[in-house]
């Protein structure tokens, strides 16, 4: 019961922190937009979960360390505790960082190998993922550019807003099937997955104040298709890295894309600031949790 | 039926608006159009005639606004032309201004009783900048009709609404030089003055919405 209460928290956290880096693909729409686009949001969301959410959590429990028991209730505690901090000082924090990060603390506390194979392999995809999103994102927007240089502004306009709803679904889509794949590896039974993705629907749904849901704008200067390429690009490449099993960040995916992008664009309008923010977070999120949790599974032990 | 509708916004919208904005421009341009004959009835000494004409002005700006009203609505309540919703109603404003400039225009000539005499020695190139004028409007029309087709075709007529507009220009600092020079009443004087600074706009923002257009256009394909 603790453990599903537990992670229901986590996965409500994680859609506030998270998700809102879908709503930068439809910001600045109407009212009426804007439920449209969540619903296709959470379709997608709701989908990705059932269908493919049970890929991810066997690579961190326990490919990456045989851990159980007390020791998950731990693991979850210290990502529910980063994420919730970093909620609420409003700055994104990645689910797929924090929790390996948190394996890899509470596994060493008890004394428990790591497999560093495992983590390596974690780490070289962490690298490797935007470096793909990015390459993807500007063959995606050159193929679009030149797709539409012909065609009248109306039909342009329809297939930017296609672009956009298919970015807005492959990317709820793969936030379920990745990150929140990775509740998975805590509580399998047909109670704990009910409770995640009905919590994370919930806080979803709400749309207010959800962390990062202006990222994209803040990261770089770019059209509402650049936004979308950029989503698009992200989610292909997370979708990629749920197949390997390898929890892994779209928004520094996504980041790493729209940075590509706005190296085309004519003045290059960057926020480095933001972007390291994205970009340059997992070794801190990997090591704070790893210390976090440590530091949680010793006390732990000793009660 | 909400779910229909936003069926319909997802499929698209855009075809309505740019109906709309085909429209708004054909408005616009027969407001233009309609200062010619309020002129000519006044050089004809026909003042009842002139306000007739001008009525006929009048009721095609109210219909311009009503058709401008309805662009920024189905633009602002849905999702379709997304990040360049504000520039659609930039666009539309603009052409609001042509007709609304056209109706102020031909308002001057028939506030106040002008003789066909007083107008007589500048008449005929009233109606050559006129003609320049909705040119410059009728071109613009165009380049709305051709958002349907391609930008290289918006293009084009944007470039002929600059050549049209830059045309009255030359017409209108030479024509306004010649009212001074006429030996009429100054309240005439000041009143042909103000019509053709007027009717100047018609051109003035018929260039502004072609500039408008070309924003539209680097933005839409980006």
């Amino acid at each position: 019961m603790t453990s599903t209460l537990l992670l229901a928290t986590v996965a409500f956290v994680y859609a506030a922190n998270n998700l809102g880096v879908i709503r930068s693909a439809y910001a600045g729409v109407s009212r009426r937009g804007v439920l449209i686009y969540t619903s296709i949001a959470l379709t997608g969301f709701s989908t990705g979960f059932l269908l493919e959410g049970y890929k991810v959590g066997s690579s961190l429990l326990p490919s990456l360390a045989e851990v159980g028991g007390s020791a998950s209730d731990a693991i979850l505690a210290v990502t529910l505790a980063i994420l919730a901090a970093f909620t609420l000082l409003k700055l994104p924090a990645s689910i797929s960082n924090v929790s390996v990060g948190a394996v890899v603390g509470v596994a060493l506390s008890r004394g428990v190998p790591v497999n560093i194979g495992g983590l390596l392999r974690i780490m070289g995809i962490w690298l490797l993922a935007p470096l793909v999103s990015a390459t993807l994102a500007t063959v995606i927007y050159l193929l679009y550019r030149k797709a539409v240089s012909t065609l009248p502004l109306a039909p342009v306009s329809q297939v930017g807003r296609l672009l956009g709803i298919a970015a807005i679904f492959s990317s709820s889509y793969v936030l379920a099937a990745n990150n929140l794949g990775i509740l998975v590896a805590f509580g399998g039974g047909v109670v704990d997955l009910v409770s995640v993705i009905a919590s994370a629907l919930l806080r979803a749904a709400l749309l207010s104040e959800l962390v990062a849901w202006t990222l994209g704008w803040r990261v770089a200067q770019l059209s509402p298709t650049g936004y979308a390429t950029s989503l698009l690009a992200g989610s292909a490449t997370l979708w990629a890295c749920t197949q390997l099993g390898v929890p892994t960040s779209l928004s520094q995916c996504a980041v790493a894309s729209m940075m590509a992008l706005s190296l085309g664009r004519r003045p290059v309008i960057i926020n480095s600031g933001a972007v390291f923010e994205v970009l340059g977070s997992w070794p801190l999120f990997l090591g704070i949790s790893a210390l976090l949790g440590f530091g949680v599974g010793s006390l732990a032990l000793r009660f | 039926m909400p779910s229909l509708r936003s069926l319909r916004d997802l499929l698209g919208g855009e075809r309505e608006i740019e109906k709309a904005l085909r429209d708004h421009a054909s408005l616009a341009l027969r407001a233009a159009q309609g200062i010619q004959p309020v002129f000519s009835r006044v050089a004809a000494d026909d003042h009842d005639g002139a306000r007739v004409a001008y009525h006929e002005v009048d009721r095609l700006e109210t219909e311009a606004d009503d058709a401008h009203r309805k662009i920024v609505e189905a633009v602002s309540s849905g999702v379709f032309f997304s990040g360049i919703g504000v520039d659609i109603m930039n666009l539309a404003e603009k052409i609001d201004d042509i007709a609304d400039n056209a109706k102020d225009a031909s308002r001057v000539l028939v506030l106040r009783r002008l003789r066909g005499l007083e107008v007589a020695g500048v008449s005929e190139m009233i109606d050559s900048y006129l003609a320049a004028c909705v040119k410059a409007t009728s071109s613009l029309r165009l380049a709305v009709d051709a958002l349907a087709t391609g930008k290289g075709e918006v293009v084009r007529h944007v470039t002929e609404t600059e050549r049209s507009e830059e045309a009255a220009d030359e017409v209108k600092d030479g024509l306004i030089a010649k009212i001074y020079d006429l030996q009429i009443p100054v309240l005439s004087i000041i009143q042909l003055k103000d019509f053709v600074l007027l009717a100047d706009n018609v051109a003035d923002h018929a260039e502004d919405a072609g500039d408008q257009l070309l924003i539209l256009l680097s933005k839409g394909y980006t």
